[in-house]
């Protein structure tokens, strides 16, 4: 196949791909109105997010499993279907538990789509060409983040919030023609039968653990449902483990995990999104809370990350096609931590322009790291298991994603509790900033509390962070090997098999 | 032409006397003319001649007797009236008068205006000794003889005569008078001029002080207008004022009597007053608005509107009269005037003032004054003496105050009104003025008619915003007695103010709390007061405790959360529940933690009233080891264990 049809069979599923990343911050702007409308608590407003999540973590690895095993390309216009039609769904919603409902058919056809985005680059680009795919990839992955915020603010405030549902519908309905038209039959390398206590295990544990992580922060790292989240999770993964070890077919085969580069950069990735969320999920809160900006404008200061993750990630990907990328990902994500240190010191009174500077090593350092490992990866793993491989990648980064908000906001209350006394979990959302402000004019003292607290709180969660992708910048240069090199090797053996079977 | 009047003085001789006898022979002589009116005193000139008998002897002893015997001894005379002439009737003593040797004497003589020119006589009574030359001796023998004198009465040269005087002088008044006199001279008054010469208690008033009458002939008559201002305090008596005509060639004077009156003229015989005295009350206004009802109060002062009545005498001819009443204090205000028309001597007039009154109870000066024209057309104004008005409290007594009125509920507010006088007071409303925190929502009553001694029952309606011990009100009370209408007055009373209000007792409060998690928590009260209606209970609770499904915006800046409940309508006596959902804090121990109520309701008048706070404990408890959770997560725990075993144990084929 032609580069160029690759390319072209590749723009549906990455518009695809897009619209299931953006759907994840574009949401977070409208929940406010979507609160006002059913009337909904705080919870319930968590519950639209976590449904979204859970089934996710869930269904990942499976989905990534199925997409090996069926035709690729028909299961993502499957999944692509599935996501549309549950976004017009979700914007027909008449109350909180029908969102929910729908959040979760939602989740099931994004989980198909981003389980297998990867797979659909890797069996359309071959190696030495899936940099710039990576790189694009990347660039959709950052640039959703940014986006979200500005294109749902916009819709929210111009129109309603069901209008960030109801854009999916076009861009759905446009990458499903283009996916008839355009993709090749993809996939279905793998013919055989899915594994079902193995998905079965798998969901309890993921679902209990990631429930346990989401939920932890609301409901106490000592609490007997945290801690029960945690301690069924426990014997199922092990149970799945040893499913997976011993089974003929396993759901993931834990002997990707021998492949060096496989692992190194799984937890690379991973361990960055970790420290990414950690970090990042505090800045909306310094923006939009004490900075008094409004969502849209919130976006546009966080738009030195994709813009320049958008720069820097084809070229980064493209170079990892040419030559050994550790060099180049342990800079990255050591620019990250940069960005990290220099986040760790910024004011209330901060302009857009320093801020921008501020954060424009972080979106060099993520170009220069992530379409890199996502290259590495499905290079170093065979293709009839790319959908397995991505199917974990996805795993493990939501995993490392919901971990690091957890640990992020154990952080950031430990902090706050030393400036604000019997804290509950308050955070500096406009709502609690605006109260703040209100009763400023009687009691000054908590506005001053939770401005302060959470300004030195933020630089401690910065502080403590910018040491993760120091971590991982030295996983890579320690453990990561030249995939060049692993790669001729691969083919090397192939060869040689193939000519013994001759 | 005046008459003139020659006075002589015939003497007669007097006969002779006895053998060697001899008499006297007196003539008596008045040299002056005296007018008719006129009172002079004059000189009476007497002169003695002896007369002797036909055989006197001469011999030697004649001469050295002839002294002697040609002297009336111990002469004494004693003028007699005789109309027109009046003599001040004295005995003059003369002593001895040789004769021939003249001896005068002052007599006053007063002509009656009345007598014509002519000639008059009136006799002289002559008392004397005369000596007898008896045989060998002097005969001493008392004799007495009767002259006559001559008066000539003549007019005179340059008179006048008053023949019209009418004047009103009154003590410390102005007066007018008015004098007409005739030329009662022989002469032509040329340019003649009257001037008045007042003394004290008169003064004379510049502007009419002296009259220029111009030429006046004997017996023409002229008229001449003085004004005289009379002194205060002057004594009711008459008093000299001096009237001088001037003319070319003449200056005549006279004096003329005037009497100075009293004013007045008139007497009170009877006055009633029913006046009452000024209250000061709260008059509050009640105003609604975008931002609430506002009460605004301020203190104003209610004037006793009262009447006098009086009945006088009038002493005099009063023309147009008019009666006014008047206070020495500024207190008492009199609203009106009478008047009367034209009154005559001896009629009998009432009168009735309507007076405000601003003064406190006591007894005051007050003075009738009447206003009329006198005679000339002019105004006067005569007064009374000082006439007792006495201001008091109202005529109508409170005899009874029963009152139900009490805090936030509209009460009856019975009064019973008596009649204590001896009068009907008839047209009697009612209005009752209340302080700020007592509204009245029926403050008008009415009574046809309160006759002597007789009481009556009204109500009135008023609801009290705070509770006072004892709150004071003001009766206004506007009534008719006879003729006087309007008659304001203001009494004060008080009434006592109570709370009636629901009662609120705590029988129990149920529900466990467990940390981390939330329950239904309920208060189960009753009400041992009054009816309570909208019963709202509101909870407040602070951490560990919260109420489920409440922001955390409380906590952050350090104050409860409160939670409610509805309950409704609690009768006094019912018991009734309200149910709250707690959470515990995850970090709650267990134990008793505080959570306050406040109930919330409004009374049978629809007020709304706050209970005070009450305090309650709720109960965290440990949660039992075993429960829903914990065994759910046993039993996948279990599962997990076995599927890992199970799993661990089966090999790849």
């Amino acid at each position: 196949m032609s580069l160029i049809k690759s390319w072209l069979a590749f723009l549906p599923v990455s518009a695809g791909l897009f619209m299931v990343l953006l759907d994840i911050s574009v949401l977070n702007v409208a929940l406010p109105q979507i609160a006002k409308d059913f009337g909904a608590t705080m919870t319930d407003l968590q519950w639209i997010v976590n449904a979204y999540t859970l089934t996710m973590a869930v269904l990942l690895a499976i989905s990534g499993r199925l997409g090996d095993m069926i035709r690729r390309d028909k299961f993502f216009i499957v999944g692509m279907a599935i996501f549309t039609v549950s976004s017009f769904l979700c914007a027909q919603s008449w109350n909180v538990e029908s969102l929910i409902v729908f959040r979760i058919l939602q989740a099931v056809g994004g989980t198909i789509l981003s389980g297998n985005t990867l797979a659909i680059a890797a069996e359309l680009f071959p190696p030495g060409r899936r940099g710039e795919v990576m790189g694009l990839n990347a660039i959709l992955m950052a640039s959703s983040f940014t986006l979200g915020p500005i294109i749902g603010g916009w819709f929210t405030t111009h129109m309603s919030w069901h209008w960030v549902f109801y854009i999916n519908v076009p861009v759905g309905i446009f990458a499903i023609f283009g996916a008839l038209l355009l993709l090749p039959p993809l996939g279905a390398r793998e013919k055989m039968a899915l594994d079902l206590p193995s998905v079965a295990v798998f969901g309890v544990a993921i679902f209990t653990l990631t429930l346990g992580i989401i939920e932890g922060q609301n409901w106490g790292w000592r609490d007997e449902k945290t801690i029960a989240c945690f301690l069924i999770s426990a014997p199922y993964i092990l149970a799945f483990i040893f499913r997976e070890m011993n089974y003929d077919k396993p759901l993931i085969d834990l002997n990707l995990f021998k492949i060096r580069n496989f692992s190194v950069c799984i937890a690379a990735t991973s361990i960055l999104f970790f420290g990414i969320s950690a970090s990042l999920f505090v800045l909306p809160y310094f923006l939009q809370g004490l900075k008094f900006l409004s969502a849209e404008e919130a976006g546009y200061w966080l738009i030195a990350m994709p813009l320049m993750n958008s720069i820097v990630a084809p070229i980064a990907g493209r170079i990892s096609d040419r030559m050994n990328p550790k060099y180049m990902m342990a800079f990255g994500a050591a620019l990250y931590s940069l960005g990290l240190f220099n986040l760790s010191h910024v004011d209330v009174n901060i302009g857009f322009w320093e801020f921008f500077m501020l954060t424009v090593p972080m979106g060099i350092g993520m170009g220069m790291l992530m379409s890199p490992s996502m290259n590495v990866i499905l290079s170093s793993v065979p293709i009839e298991k790319a959908g397995m491989a991505n199917g974990v990648l996805r795993l493990m980064n939501t995993v490392g994603q919901t971990l690091g908000v957890a640990v992020g906001g154990v952080l950031l209350t430990a902090k706050m509790s030393e400036w604000i006394p019997n804290y509950g979990n308050q955070v500096p959302d406009p709502g609690t900033m605006s109260f703040l402000a209100s009763i400023a004019r009687f009691n000054q003292l908590p506005l001053a509390l939770m401005t302060e607290g959470f300004l030195d709180s933020m630089h401690y969660v910065f502080s403590i962070m910018l040491f993760v992708p120091l971590i991982v910048s030295t996983i890579i240069l320690l453990f990561l090997r030249d995939p060049h090199i692993a790669q001729k090797k691969r083919f090397q053996e192939q060869k040689i098999i193939t000519s013994g079977l001759n | 032409m005046g008459i003139k009047f020659e006075i002589c003085l015939l003497l007669i001789f007097l006969t002779p006397a006895l053998a060697y006898s001899i008499d006297f022979n007196f003539y008596a002589v008045i040299p002056e003319k005296i007018p008719p009116g006129d009172e002079k005193i004059t000189t009476l000139v007497i002169q003695s001649e002896v007369v002797t008998g036909s055989s006197f002897p001469l011999d030697e002893n004649l001469s050295s007797l002839l002294p002697a015997l040609a002297t009336a001894k111990n002469v004494r005379i004693e003028p007699k009236n005789n109309y027109p002439i009046e003599v001040e009737s004295i005995e003059h003593i003369l002593g001895d008068m040789p004769s021939g040797i003249p001896k005068s004497v002052q007599i006053k003589i007063k002509v009656d205006e009345s007598a014509l020119p002519g000639e008059y006589e009136f006799p002289i009574e002559v008392h004397y000794t005369k000596i007898e030359l008896q045989t060998n001796s002097l005969v001493y023998s008392s004799c007495e003889k009767t002259v006559y004198g001559k008066v000539k009465v003549e007019g005179k040269d340059y008179d006048f005569q008053i023949t019209s005087l009418r004047y009103d002088l009154k003590e410390g008044k102005e007066g007018r008078l008015e004098i007409e006199i005739e030329n009662s001279g022989l002469y032509q008054l040329k340019n003649a001029t009257l001037l008045l010469n007042a003394t004290p208690p008169f003064f004379a008033d510049a502007k009419a002080s002296s009259a220029f009458l111009g030429t006046i002939n004997p017996g023409e008559r002229a008229k001449a207008i003085f004004r005289l201002r009379v002194a205060k305090n002057a004594e009711m008596q008459m008093y000299p004022v001096q009237l001088i005509l001037t003319a070319d060639n003449a200056r005549v004077s006279k004096y003329i009597g005037l009497k100075i009156e009293n004013h007045t003229s008139f007497i009170v015989e009877e006055v009633k007053s029913l006046i009452s005295e000024q209250k000061i009350i709260p008059q509050t206004y009640r105003t609604s608005s975008p931002y609430g009802n506002q009460t605004q109060s301020q203190m104003i002062a209610v004037q006793g509107r009262g009447a006098v009545f009086a009945k006088i005498k009038i002493l005099d001819h009063l023309k147009e009269a008019r009666a006014l009443l008047s206070f020495e204090t500024p207190l008492l205000k009199t609203e009106n005037s009478q008047f009367l028309g034209d009154l005559n001597t001896g009629e009998g007039v009432e009168l009735k003032f309507y007076v405000y009154s601003s003064a406190p109870p006591s007894n005051y000066c007050g003075k009738i004054s009447i206003l009329y024209k006198n005679e000339f057309g002019e105004d006067e104004i005569t007064e009374s003496d000082c006439i007792d008005i006495a201001v008091m409290s109202s005529p109508l007594e409170i005899k009874e105050v029963h009152s139900n009125v009490a805090l936030g509920v509209s009460g009856d507010l019975d009064l019973t009104i008596r009649n204590p006088n001896n009068f009907t007071i008839s047209e009697i409303e009612l209005f009752i003025s209340t302080p700020p925190n007592i509204i009245p929502t029926s403050s008008v009553a009415y009574i046809d008619e309160l006759k002597p001694g007789e009481e009556r029952s009204v109500k009135f309606r008023a609801i009290s915003e705070s509770v006072s011990a004892e709150a004071k009100l003001y009766l206004i009370e506007r009534f008719r007695v006879g003729d006087a209408r309007d008659l304001i007055t203001v009494q004060s009373f008080s009434i006592p103010i109570s709370a009636k209000t629901a009662k609120f007792e705590i029988l129990s409060v149920s529900g466990e709390l467990y940390p981390d998690s939330s329950n239904e928590i309920r208060v189960t009260f009753r009400n041992s007061g009054n009816y309570a209606k909208n019963v709202v209970v509101e909870l407040s609770v602070s951490p560990p405790l919260s109420i489920s499904g409440a922001g955390s915006w409380s906590g952050l800046i350090g104050q409860s959360q409160s939670g409610v409940y509805f309950v409704g309508s609690v009768p006094a006596g019912e018991v009734a529940v309200a149910n709250f959902k707690l959470k515990a804090d995850k970090d709650a121990g267990s134990g008793y933690y505080p959570a306050t109520l406040k109930i919330r309701y409004e009374d049978e008048e629809g007020y709304l009233k706050d209970s005070s706070p009450i305090t309650i404990s709720i109960a965290v408890r440990e949660r039992p080891i075993l429960n829903a959770l914990t065994i759910t997560v046993i039993a996948l725990f279990a599962i997990g264990i076995i599927l890992t075993l199970k799993f661990a144990k089966r090999r790849k084929k």
